[in-house]
Protein backbone atom coordinates (compact mmCIF):
# COMPACT_ATOMS: atom_id res chain seq x y z
CA UNK A 1 0.00 0.00 0.00
CA UNK A 2 1.24 3.96 -1.08
CA UNK A 3 0.41 6.57 1.45
CA UNK A 4 -1.17 9.37 -0.57
CA UNK A 5 2.40 11.18 -1.80
CA UNK A 6 3.94 7.92 -2.75
CA UNK A 7 0.95 7.22 -4.58
CA UNK A 8 1.19 10.29 -6.44
CA UNK A 9 4.35 9.71 -7.57
CA UNK A 10 3.79 6.48 -8.44
CA UNK A 11 0.39 7.81 -10.35
CA UNK A 12 2.64 10.28 -12.03
CA UNK A 13 5.00 7.77 -13.71
CA UNK A 14 1.59 5.62 -14.79
CA UNK A 15 2.57 3.19 -12.32
CA UNK A 16 -0.27 0.42 -13.12
CA UNK A 17 -0.47 -0.91 -9.69
CA UNK A 18 -1.12 2.48 -8.03
CA UNK A 19 -3.72 3.04 -9.72
CA UNK A 20 -5.05 -0.17 -8.83
CA UNK A 21 -4.76 0.75 -5.63
CA UNK A 22 -6.57 4.19 -6.29
CA UNK A 23 -9.19 2.77 -7.71
CA UNK A 24 -10.08 -0.11 -5.38
CA UNK A 25 -9.48 1.47 -2.16
CA UNK A 26 -11.92 4.66 -2.96
CA UNK A 27 -14.64 3.14 -4.76
CA UNK A 28 -16.78 1.71 -2.21
CA UNK A 29 -17.06 5.75 -1.28
CA UNK A 30 -18.18 7.11 -4.36
CA UNK A 31 -20.78 3.61 -4.78
CA UNK A 32 -22.44 4.64 -1.55
CA UNK A 33 -22.31 8.60 -2.31
CA UNK A 34 -24.42 7.62 -5.06
CA UNK A 35 -26.58 4.63 -4.75
CA UNK A 36 -27.85 6.17 -1.04
CA UNK A 37 -28.96 9.05 -3.08
CA UNK A 38 -31.31 7.87 -5.49
CA UNK A 39 -28.09 6.67 -8.58
CA UNK A 40 -27.59 3.11 -9.70
CA UNK A 41 -24.39 1.04 -9.57
CA UNK A 42 -24.09 1.69 -13.17
CA UNK A 43 -24.14 5.40 -12.42
CA UNK A 44 -21.91 5.71 -9.36
CA UNK A 45 -19.07 3.30 -11.97
CA UNK A 46 -19.63 6.23 -14.60
CA UNK A 47 -19.28 8.90 -12.27
CA UNK A 48 -16.25 7.62 -10.16
CA UNK A 49 -14.50 6.68 -13.49
CA UNK A 50 -15.45 10.60 -14.35
CA UNK A 51 -13.70 11.64 -11.12
CA UNK A 52 -10.72 9.14 -11.58
CA UNK A 53 -9.40 10.22 -15.36
CA UNK A 54 -10.02 13.93 -14.01
CA UNK A 55 -7.49 13.44 -11.26
CA UNK A 56 -4.89 11.74 -12.99
CA UNK A 57 -5.31 13.85 -15.46
CA UNK A 58 -4.38 16.98 -13.28
CA UNK A 59 -1.64 14.73 -11.72
CA UNK A 60 0.13 14.76 -15.49
CA UNK A 61 0.78 18.79 -15.10
CA UNK A 62 3.34 19.22 -12.71
CA UNK A 63 2.05 22.55 -11.53
CA UNK A 64 -1.04 20.62 -9.69
CA UNK A 65 -0.59 20.34 -5.85
CA UNK A 66 -2.55 18.75 -3.88
CA UNK A 67 -3.81 20.41 -0.84
CA UNK A 68 -5.99 17.58 0.32
CA UNK A 69 -6.30 14.17 1.06
CA UNK A 70 -6.52 11.62 -2.15
CA UNK A 71 -9.86 10.86 -0.72
CA UNK A 72 -11.04 14.18 0.29
CA UNK A 73 -10.61 15.50 -3.16
CA UNK A 74 -12.04 12.17 -4.84
CA UNK A 75 -15.37 12.37 -2.75
CA UNK A 76 -15.26 15.84 -3.69
CA UNK A 77 -15.48 15.51 -7.24
CA UNK A 78 -17.68 12.62 -7.18
CA UNK A 79 -19.88 14.93 -5.32
CA UNK A 80 -20.20 17.58 -7.41
CA UNK A 81 -20.76 15.66 -10.36
CA UNK A 82 -23.51 13.74 -8.25
CA UNK A 83 -25.48 16.61 -7.71
CA UNK A 84 -25.05 18.24 -11.91
CA UNK A 85 -26.40 15.03 -12.83
CA UNK A 86 -29.14 15.13 -10.29
CA UNK A 87 -30.03 18.64 -11.24
CA UNK A 88 -30.19 17.89 -14.82
CA UNK A 89 -32.99 15.68 -13.85
CA UNK A 90 -34.53 18.43 -12.22
CA UNK A 91 -33.93 16.45 -8.64
CA UNK A 92 -32.53 18.53 -6.28
CA UNK A 93 -30.82 16.65 -2.79
CA UNK A 94 -28.77 17.83 -0.01
CA UNK A 95 -25.16 15.67 0.20
CA UNK A 96 -23.24 16.71 2.80
CA UNK A 97 -20.26 18.07 2.18
CA UNK A 98 -17.38 16.53 4.68
CA UNK A 99 -15.06 18.86 3.53
CA UNK A 100 -14.59 21.21 1.39
CA UNK A 101 -11.71 21.48 -1.43
CA UNK A 102 -10.87 24.31 -3.15
CA UNK A 103 -10.81 25.43 -6.46
CA UNK A 104 -13.38 22.89 -7.76
CA UNK A 105 -15.90 25.42 -8.46
CA UNK A 106 -16.41 24.21 -11.95
CA UNK A 107 -14.75 21.15 -12.03
CA UNK A 108 -18.24 19.20 -13.54
CA UNK A 109 -18.75 22.10 -16.28
CA UNK A 110 -14.91 21.06 -17.36
CA UNK A 111 -15.61 17.40 -17.19
CA UNK A 112 -18.91 17.56 -18.62
CA UNK A 113 -16.93 19.38 -21.63
CA UNK A 114 -14.33 16.70 -21.50
CA UNK A 115 -16.51 14.38 -22.06
CA UNK A 116 -18.51 15.35 -24.70
CA UNK A 117 -15.40 16.17 -26.65
CA UNK A 118 -14.39 12.32 -25.95
CA UNK A 119 -18.21 11.47 -26.99
CA UNK A 120 -17.83 13.68 -30.03
CA UNK A 121 -14.74 11.98 -30.90
CA UNK A 122 -15.99 8.37 -30.34
CA UNK A 123 -18.73 9.42 -32.33
CA UNK A 124 -17.45 10.49 -35.38
CA UNK A 125 -14.92 7.58 -35.70
CA UNK A 126 -18.29 5.32 -35.55
CA UNK A 127 -19.66 7.27 -38.41
CA UNK A 128 -16.30 7.77 -40.29
CA UNK A 129 -16.28 4.23 -41.60
CA UNK A 130 -13.54 1.53 -42.89
CA UNK A 131 -10.56 1.76 -43.62
CA UNK A 132 -9.86 4.99 -42.25
CA UNK A 133 -11.28 3.99 -38.68
CA UNK A 134 -9.07 1.15 -38.46
CA UNK A 135 -5.95 3.13 -40.04
CA UNK A 136 -6.67 6.19 -37.83
CA UNK A 137 -7.10 3.97 -34.40
CA UNK A 138 -3.67 2.09 -35.44
CA UNK A 139 -1.80 5.13 -35.72
CA UNK A 140 -3.38 7.83 -33.07
CA UNK A 141 -4.48 5.17 -30.79
CA UNK A 142 -2.38 1.77 -30.97
CA UNK A 143 0.79 4.06 -32.13
CA UNK A 144 1.64 1.67 -35.08
CA UNK A 145 4.33 3.26 -37.18
CA UNK A 146 3.12 3.93 -41.09
CA UNK A 147 6.20 1.04 -42.13
CA UNK A 148 3.38 -1.52 -40.11
CA UNK A 149 0.08 0.72 -41.47
CA UNK A 150 1.42 -0.09 -45.06
CA UNK A 151 2.08 -3.62 -44.96
CA UNK A 152 -0.76 -4.05 -42.46
CA UNK A 153 -3.47 -2.39 -45.66
CA UNK A 154 -1.09 -3.63 -48.23
CA UNK A 155 -0.55 -0.40 -49.96
CA UNK A 156 2.36 -0.06 -52.29
CA UNK A 157 4.36 2.39 -50.32
CA UNK A 158 4.84 4.17 -47.28
CA UNK A 159 3.98 7.42 -49.63
CA UNK A 160 0.47 6.04 -50.16
CA UNK A 161 -0.42 5.18 -47.13
CA UNK A 162 0.49 8.53 -45.41
CA UNK A 163 -2.16 10.19 -48.27
CA UNK A 164 -4.55 7.87 -47.08
CA UNK A 165 -3.95 8.39 -43.46
CA UNK A 166 -4.16 12.39 -44.18
CA UNK A 167 -7.34 12.02 -45.99
CA UNK A 168 -8.82 9.74 -43.28
CA UNK A 169 -8.02 12.36 -40.65
CA UNK A 170 -9.19 15.21 -43.28
CA UNK A 171 -12.18 13.10 -42.68
CA UNK A 172 -12.52 12.82 -39.28
CA UNK A 173 -11.91 16.26 -38.54
CA UNK A 174 -14.85 17.45 -40.29
CA UNK A 175 -16.93 14.77 -38.99
CA UNK A 176 -15.50 15.49 -35.49
CA UNK A 177 -16.80 19.12 -35.64
CA UNK A 178 -19.62 18.29 -37.13
CA UNK A 179 -20.43 16.19 -33.95
CA UNK A 180 -19.15 18.82 -31.35
CA UNK A 181 -21.31 21.27 -32.33
CA UNK A 182 -24.49 19.16 -32.32
CA UNK B 1 -9.54 25.75 -46.44
CA UNK B 2 -8.54 22.46 -47.34
CA UNK B 3 -4.85 21.28 -46.70
CA UNK B 4 -2.52 18.81 -48.78
CA UNK B 5 -0.69 16.15 -46.74
CA UNK B 6 2.29 17.71 -47.16
CA UNK B 7 0.74 20.61 -45.27
CA UNK B 8 -1.20 19.05 -42.71
CA UNK B 9 1.96 16.83 -41.86
CA UNK B 10 4.32 19.80 -41.25
CA UNK B 11 1.28 20.84 -38.66
CA UNK B 12 1.09 17.75 -37.29
CA UNK B 13 4.74 17.74 -36.70
CA UNK B 14 4.81 21.16 -35.25
CA UNK B 15 2.15 20.09 -32.86
CA UNK B 16 4.40 17.33 -31.46
CA UNK B 17 7.25 19.74 -31.49
CA UNK B 18 9.04 17.27 -33.67
CA UNK B 19 8.88 20.13 -36.85
CA UNK B 20 13.35 20.84 -37.36
CA UNK B 21 14.02 24.50 -36.52
CA UNK B 22 14.17 26.38 -39.77
CA UNK B 23 10.58 24.62 -40.91
CA UNK B 24 9.14 25.71 -37.62
CA UNK B 25 10.54 29.18 -38.62
CA UNK B 26 9.00 29.01 -42.09
CA UNK B 27 5.76 28.03 -40.73
CA UNK B 28 5.43 30.44 -37.97
CA UNK B 29 6.21 33.06 -40.43
CA UNK B 30 3.15 31.96 -42.71
CA UNK B 31 0.81 31.64 -40.05
CA UNK B 32 2.02 35.55 -38.70
CA UNK B 33 1.62 36.33 -42.46
CA UNK B 34 -1.52 34.38 -43.31
CA UNK B 35 -5.20 35.15 -41.39
CA UNK B 36 -6.96 32.18 -43.10
CA UNK B 37 -4.29 29.58 -42.88
CA UNK B 38 -3.76 30.57 -39.30
CA UNK B 39 -7.51 30.00 -38.81
CA UNK B 40 -7.76 26.56 -40.41
CA UNK B 41 -3.94 25.85 -38.54
CA UNK B 42 -5.66 26.81 -35.36
CA UNK B 43 -8.79 24.76 -35.82
CA UNK B 44 -6.14 21.67 -36.72
CA UNK B 45 -4.38 22.09 -33.63
CA UNK B 46 -7.22 21.81 -31.55
CA UNK B 47 -8.50 18.86 -33.40
CA UNK B 48 -5.09 17.16 -32.73
CA UNK B 49 -5.19 18.30 -29.40
CA UNK B 50 -9.06 16.46 -29.38
CA UNK B 51 -7.32 13.32 -30.83
CA UNK B 52 -4.83 12.82 -28.47
CA UNK B 53 -6.76 13.63 -25.58
CA UNK B 54 -9.36 10.99 -26.74
CA UNK B 55 -6.47 8.48 -27.25
CA UNK B 56 -5.76 8.35 -23.64
CA UNK B 57 -8.42 8.57 -22.11
CA UNK B 58 -9.83 5.79 -24.19
CA UNK B 59 -6.55 3.79 -23.07
CA UNK B 60 -7.82 4.74 -19.44
CA UNK B 61 -11.06 3.74 -19.17
CA UNK B 62 -10.82 0.57 -20.89
CA UNK B 63 -7.68 0.12 -18.21
CA UNK B 64 -10.24 1.34 -15.46
CA UNK B 65 -13.16 -0.64 -16.66
CA UNK B 66 -10.56 -3.73 -16.30
CA UNK B 67 -9.62 -2.81 -12.73
CA UNK B 68 -13.13 -2.38 -11.65
CA UNK B 69 -13.80 -6.12 -13.02
CA UNK B 70 -11.41 -7.11 -11.42
CA UNK B 71 -12.13 -5.37 -8.09
CA UNK B 72 -15.46 -7.35 -7.91
CA UNK B 73 -14.91 -10.59 -9.34
CA UNK B 74 -12.27 -13.14 -10.06
CA UNK B 75 -11.25 -15.93 -12.13
CA UNK B 76 -12.31 -19.59 -12.24
CA UNK B 77 -8.95 -21.51 -11.67
CA UNK B 78 -8.96 -24.12 -14.08
CA UNK B 79 -8.64 -27.91 -12.88
CA UNK B 80 -7.46 -29.21 -16.11
CA UNK B 81 -8.35 -33.09 -16.00
CA UNK B 82 -4.69 -35.12 -16.60
CA UNK B 83 -5.14 -36.64 -19.88
CA UNK B 84 -1.13 -36.41 -20.30
CA UNK B 85 -0.62 -39.20 -22.43
CA UNK B 86 -3.27 -38.11 -25.39
CA UNK B 87 -1.55 -34.40 -24.99
CA UNK B 88 1.72 -35.85 -25.94
CA UNK B 89 0.59 -38.29 -28.77
CA UNK B 90 -1.39 -36.31 -30.36
CA UNK B 91 -2.19 -32.49 -31.29
CA UNK B 92 -5.02 -30.63 -29.26
CA UNK B 93 -7.44 -30.83 -32.03
CA UNK B 94 -7.21 -34.88 -31.78
CA UNK B 95 -7.98 -34.84 -27.78
CA UNK B 96 -10.51 -31.84 -28.48
CA UNK B 97 -12.03 -34.59 -30.91
CA UNK B 98 -11.75 -37.93 -28.72
CA UNK B 99 -13.05 -36.04 -25.56
CA UNK B 100 -16.64 -34.82 -28.07
CA UNK B 101 -16.86 -38.76 -28.93
CA UNK B 102 -16.79 -40.13 -25.30
CA UNK B 103 -18.48 -37.81 -23.78
CA UNK B 104 -21.36 -38.02 -26.52
CA UNK B 105 -21.65 -41.92 -25.76
CA UNK B 106 -21.95 -41.21 -22.45
CA UNK B 107 -24.24 -38.69 -22.39
CA UNK B 108 -26.54 -41.37 -24.60
CA UNK B 109 -26.39 -43.96 -22.16
CA UNK B 110 -27.10 -41.71 -19.29
CA UNK B 111 -30.04 -40.30 -21.00
CA UNK B 112 -31.65 -43.40 -21.90
CA UNK B 113 -31.08 -44.45 -18.52
CA UNK B 114 -33.29 -41.62 -16.66
CA UNK B 115 -35.58 -41.77 -19.86
CA UNK B 116 -36.56 -45.99 -19.69
CA UNK B 117 -36.28 -46.26 -15.66
CA UNK B 118 -37.36 -42.62 -14.18
CA UNK B 119 -39.88 -41.51 -16.47
CA UNK B 120 -42.60 -42.63 -14.31
CA UNK B 121 -40.74 -41.38 -10.88
CA UNK B 122 -38.60 -38.29 -12.04
CA UNK B 123 -39.33 -35.56 -14.47
CA UNK B 124 -37.12 -33.17 -14.90
CA UNK B 125 -38.79 -30.11 -15.84
CA UNK B 126 -37.80 -28.42 -19.39
CA UNK B 127 -41.27 -27.08 -21.22
CA UNK B 128 -42.33 -28.33 -24.63
CA UNK B 129 -43.86 -25.68 -25.68
CA UNK B 130 -45.67 -27.11 -28.93
CA UNK B 131 -49.00 -27.43 -27.09
CA UNK B 132 -49.23 -24.34 -26.02
CA UNK B 133 -47.74 -23.03 -28.87
CA UNK B 134 -51.50 -23.72 -31.07
CA UNK B 135 -53.69 -22.21 -28.71
CA UNK B 136 -51.06 -19.12 -28.87
CA UNK B 137 -51.16 -19.04 -32.63
CA UNK B 138 -55.08 -19.15 -32.42
CA UNK B 139 -55.38 -16.05 -30.41
CA UNK B 140 -52.26 -14.55 -32.23
CA UNK B 141 -54.47 -14.71 -35.10
CA UNK B 142 -57.47 -13.44 -33.89
CA UNK B 143 -55.89 -9.79 -32.96
CA UNK B 144 -53.51 -9.60 -36.07
CA UNK B 145 -50.28 -8.65 -34.07
CA UNK B 146 -47.03 -8.65 -35.55
CA UNK B 147 -45.82 -12.12 -36.23
CA UNK B 148 -44.00 -13.08 -33.09
CA UNK B 149 -40.67 -15.67 -33.78
CA UNK B 150 -41.48 -19.12 -32.83
CA UNK B 151 -41.45 -20.35 -29.59
CA UNK B 152 -38.84 -22.64 -29.77
CA UNK B 153 -39.50 -26.69 -29.03
CA UNK B 154 -38.51 -26.89 -25.64
CA UNK B 155 -38.34 -23.98 -22.90
CA UNK B 156 -36.11 -23.99 -19.55
CA UNK B 157 -34.14 -21.04 -17.51
CA UNK B 158 -30.88 -20.31 -16.74
CA UNK B 159 -29.00 -17.29 -15.21
CA UNK B 160 -25.94 -15.29 -15.98
CA UNK B 161 -23.25 -15.77 -14.17
CA UNK B 162 -20.16 -13.45 -15.83
CA UNK B 163 -20.70 -10.31 -17.09
CA UNK B 164 -19.33 -11.02 -20.85
CA UNK B 165 -22.04 -13.50 -21.17
CA UNK B 166 -21.99 -16.90 -19.45
CA UNK B 167 -24.59 -18.77 -18.61
CA UNK B 168 -25.80 -21.60 -16.37
CA UNK B 169 -28.52 -23.31 -17.16
CA UNK B 170 -29.43 -27.29 -16.62
CA UNK B 171 -28.19 -29.99 -19.36
CA UNK B 172 -31.02 -31.69 -20.17
CA UNK B 173 -32.86 -28.32 -21.03
CA UNK B 174 -30.44 -27.77 -23.88
CA UNK B 175 -29.17 -31.39 -24.87
CA UNK B 176 -30.55 -31.93 -27.92
CA UNK B 177 -30.60 -28.18 -29.66
CA UNK B 178 -29.83 -27.32 -33.34
CA UNK B 179 -29.50 -23.86 -31.84
CA UNK B 180 -30.19 -22.11 -28.03
CA UNK B 181 -31.79 -18.83 -27.98
CA UNK B 182 -31.86 -17.07 -24.34
CA UNK B 183 -34.27 -14.10 -23.88
CA UNK B 184 -36.09 -11.58 -21.05
CA UNK B 185 -37.23 -8.05 -20.73
CA UNK B 186 -33.90 -6.02 -20.12
CA UNK B 187 -31.56 -7.87 -22.75
CA UNK B 188 -33.84 -9.33 -24.92
CA UNK B 189 -33.66 -12.02 -27.50
CA UNK B 190 -30.17 -13.42 -27.56
CA UNK B 191 -28.09 -16.18 -29.57
CA UNK B 192 -25.91 -17.99 -27.40
CA UNK B 193 -23.45 -21.02 -28.16
CA UNK B 194 -22.78 -24.05 -26.27
CA UNK B 195 -19.49 -24.32 -24.21
CA UNK B 196 -20.10 -26.84 -21.77
CA UNK B 197 -22.32 -29.38 -21.29
CA UNK B 198 -22.45 -32.48 -18.38
CA UNK B 199 -24.95 -34.93 -18.74
CA UNK B 200 -24.35 -36.42 -15.54
CA UNK B 201 -24.33 -33.65 -13.40
CA UNK B 202 -27.17 -31.80 -15.81
CA UNK B 203 -24.61 -28.57 -15.68
CA UNK B 204 -24.51 -27.13 -18.84
CA UNK B 205 -23.03 -23.61 -19.50
CA UNK B 206 -23.81 -21.44 -22.63
CA UNK B 207 -21.79 -17.89 -23.70
CA UNK B 208 -24.08 -15.39 -25.45
CA UNK B 209 -22.97 -14.62 -28.76
CA UNK B 210 -24.89 -11.90 -30.44
CA UNK B 211 -23.99 -8.56 -31.61
CA UNK B 212 -26.88 -6.99 -29.73
CA UNK B 213 -25.60 -8.28 -26.39
CA UNK B 214 -24.83 -4.84 -23.92
CA UNK B 215 -22.89 -6.65 -21.24
CA UNK B 216 -23.71 -5.60 -18.33
CA UNK B 217 -20.85 -3.85 -15.83
CA UNK B 218 -21.60 -6.29 -12.87
CA UNK B 219 -23.97 -9.93 -12.53
CA UNK B 220 -25.83 -9.54 -8.75
CA UNK B 221 -25.39 -13.30 -8.32
CA UNK B 222 -22.70 -15.16 -6.84
CA UNK B 223 -22.41 -18.51 -6.54
CA UNK B 224 -22.35 -20.45 -2.83
CA UNK B 225 -19.10 -22.51 -1.99
CA UNK B 226 -20.52 -24.20 1.23
CA UNK B 227 -23.15 -26.72 1.46
CA UNK B 228 -26.65 -25.54 2.32
CA UNK B 229 -28.09 -26.63 5.29
CA UNK B 230 -31.84 -28.73 6.03
CA UNK B 231 -34.43 -26.28 6.44
CA UNK B 232 -32.91 -23.22 5.34
CA UNK B 233 -35.24 -20.67 2.84
CA UNK B 234 -34.37 -20.66 -0.74
CA UNK B 235 -36.70 -19.41 -3.28
CA UNK B 236 -36.40 -19.38 -7.17
CA UNK B 237 -37.17 -17.28 -10.47
CA UNK B 238 -37.46 -18.71 -13.77
CA UNK B 239 -39.85 -19.20 -16.79
CA UNK B 240 -42.89 -21.78 -16.19
CA UNK B 241 -44.48 -19.38 -18.32
CA UNK B 242 -43.23 -16.74 -20.71
CA UNK B 243 -42.89 -14.67 -17.99
CA UNK B 244 -40.93 -14.61 -14.46
CA UNK B 245 -42.65 -16.56 -12.05
CA UNK B 246 -41.16 -16.97 -8.60
CA UNK B 247 -41.57 -19.40 -6.00
CA UNK B 248 -40.11 -20.13 -2.35
CA UNK B 249 -39.59 -23.12 -0.41
CA UNK B 250 -36.96 -24.68 1.43
CA UNK B 251 -34.24 -26.98 1.54
CA UNK B 252 -35.66 -30.38 2.48
CA UNK B 253 -33.27 -33.08 2.34
CA UNK B 254 -29.03 -32.94 1.26
CA UNK B 255 -29.34 -35.62 -0.94
CA UNK B 256 -32.13 -35.77 -4.36
CA UNK B 257 -33.67 -38.55 -5.89
CA UNK B 258 -32.36 -41.61 -4.89
CA UNK B 259 -29.52 -40.15 -2.67
CA UNK B 260 -28.37 -38.36 -5.26
CA UNK B 261 -25.03 -36.54 -3.52
CA UNK B 262 -25.15 -34.30 -6.27
CA UNK B 263 -28.56 -32.85 -5.60
CA UNK B 264 -31.05 -31.05 -3.06
CA UNK B 265 -34.38 -32.24 -2.23
CA UNK B 266 -36.45 -28.64 -1.89
CA UNK B 267 -40.04 -27.76 -1.24
CA UNK B 268 -40.21 -25.29 -3.95
CA UNK B 269 -43.40 -25.61 -6.46
CA UNK B 270 -41.93 -26.35 -9.56
CA UNK B 271 -42.79 -26.56 -12.92
CA UNK B 272 -42.00 -27.69 -16.37
CA UNK B 273 -39.88 -24.36 -17.57
CA UNK B 274 -38.15 -23.94 -14.25
CA UNK B 275 -35.33 -26.16 -15.13
CA UNK B 276 -31.83 -24.55 -15.30
CA UNK B 277 -33.40 -21.93 -13.03
CA UNK B 278 -31.16 -20.42 -9.74
CA UNK B 279 -32.09 -21.49 -6.72
CA UNK B 280 -31.24 -18.54 -4.25
CA UNK B 281 -30.25 -18.42 -0.59
CA UNK B 282 -31.40 -15.80 2.26
CA UNK B 283 -28.03 -13.68 1.24
CA UNK B 284 -28.63 -13.74 -2.40
CA UNK B 285 -25.99 -16.02 -3.65
CA UNK B 286 -27.16 -19.24 -5.84
CA UNK B 287 -26.85 -22.56 -3.40
CA UNK B 288 -28.34 -24.50 -6.51
CA UNK B 289 -30.12 -24.86 -10.07
CA UNK B 290 -33.46 -26.31 -10.51
CA UNK B 291 -33.51 -29.59 -12.06
CA UNK B 292 -36.67 -31.47 -11.60
CA UNK B 293 -39.19 -32.96 -9.49
CA UNK B 294 -40.44 -36.47 -8.35
CA UNK B 295 -44.05 -37.29 -10.07
CA UNK B 296 -45.22 -39.97 -7.53
CA UNK B 297 -44.76 -37.80 -4.45
CA UNK B 298 -46.59 -34.02 -4.60
CA UNK B 299 -44.62 -31.33 -4.10
CA UNK B 300 -40.86 -32.88 -4.27
CA UNK B 301 -38.45 -30.92 -5.87
CA UNK B 302 -34.74 -31.01 -6.76
CA UNK B 303 -31.90 -28.68 -7.04
CA UNK B 304 -28.48 -29.85 -8.26
CA UNK B 305 -26.29 -28.08 -5.78
CA UNK B 306 -24.01 -24.99 -6.07
CA UNK B 307 -20.91 -26.80 -5.49
CA UNK B 308 -21.48 -29.50 -8.47
CA UNK B 309 -21.37 -26.29 -10.52
CA UNK B 310 -18.08 -24.70 -9.35
CA UNK B 311 -16.75 -27.70 -9.92
CA UNK B 312 -17.86 -27.99 -13.29
CA UNK B 313 -16.85 -24.61 -13.98
CA UNK B 314 -13.43 -24.99 -12.90
CA UNK B 315 -13.85 -28.32 -15.49
CA UNK B 316 -14.64 -26.47 -18.22
CA UNK B 317 -11.57 -27.45 -20.70
CA UNK B 318 -9.54 -23.97 -21.11
CA UNK B 319 -9.66 -23.78 -25.08
CA UNK B 320 -13.26 -23.96 -24.63
CA UNK B 321 -13.46 -20.75 -22.79
CA UNK B 322 -13.29 -17.74 -25.64
CA UNK B 323 -13.17 -14.79 -22.88
CA UNK B 324 -12.20 -15.61 -19.21
CA UNK B 325 -14.78 -16.56 -16.71
CA UNK B 326 -15.37 -14.36 -13.91
CA UNK B 327 -17.63 -14.91 -11.00
CA UNK B 328 -18.55 -12.33 -7.98
CA UNK B 329 -16.05 -12.51 -5.13
CA UNK B 330 -19.25 -11.48 -2.48
CA UNK B 331 -23.14 -11.58 -3.23
CA UNK B 332 -23.95 -8.20 -4.06
CA UNK B 333 -27.15 -8.56 -2.52
CA UNK B 334 -26.25 -9.42 1.08
CA UNK B 335 -28.68 -7.45 3.79
CA UNK B 336 -31.17 -6.87 1.19
CA UNK B 337 -34.74 -7.86 1.63
CA UNK B 338 -36.26 -10.83 -0.55
CA UNK B 339 -37.81 -8.05 -2.79
CA UNK B 340 -35.00 -5.93 -3.33
CA UNK B 341 -33.01 -8.95 -4.19
CA UNK B 342 -35.57 -9.93 -6.46
CA UNK B 343 -35.46 -6.88 -8.20
CA UNK B 344 -31.95 -7.31 -8.80
CA UNK B 345 -31.90 -10.82 -9.53
CA UNK B 346 -35.04 -10.88 -12.30
CA UNK B 347 -33.24 -9.02 -14.79
CA UNK B 348 -30.38 -11.67 -14.68
CA UNK B 349 -32.37 -14.62 -15.54
CA UNK B 350 -33.53 -15.73 -18.82
CA UNK B 351 -36.34 -17.84 -20.47
CA UNK B 352 -33.79 -20.52 -22.76
CA UNK B 353 -35.39 -21.36 -25.64
CA UNK B 354 -34.60 -24.58 -27.36
CA UNK B 355 -34.75 -25.08 -31.15
CA UNK B 356 -34.22 -29.00 -32.81
CA UNK B 357 -35.59 -29.97 -36.23
CA UNK B 358 -36.86 -33.47 -34.76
Amino acid sequence: MYLDEALIVELRKNNQLALKQLYKVNYPMILSLVMNNSGTEQEAKDIYQEAIIHFYEKLQHAEFVLTCKIKTYLYAVGRKLWLQKLAQRSKFVRIEEVEPVAGLEDVATEIEARESTFQAMEGALGKLGEPCKTILEDFYLRSLTMDQITEKFGYTNAGNAKNQKYKCLQRLKKIFFEERAR
Amino acid sequence: MSMNPRELEQLENYFNQTLAADERAALENRMSGDAEFRRAAEEHFDFLKSLQEYSIQKQLRENLDQIHEEMLTSEVEREEPSRGWLKTLWPSIAVAASVALVSTLATYFTLRYYDNEHQTQYQIVSRKVQKIEKSLDKLKNSNNKKPEVAPGNYSGSGFLVSANGYIVTSYHVIKSADSVFVENDKFGRLKTTLVYGNASSDVAVLLINDDSFKRPVTVPFSVRASEGSIGEPVYTLGYPREEIVYGEGSISAASGFEQNENAYQISIPVNPGNSGGPMIDQQGAVVGIINGVQTSVRGTAFAIKSEVLLNELKNIPADSLSKPLRLNNQSQLYGLSRVNQIKKLKDFVFIVKVYNSK
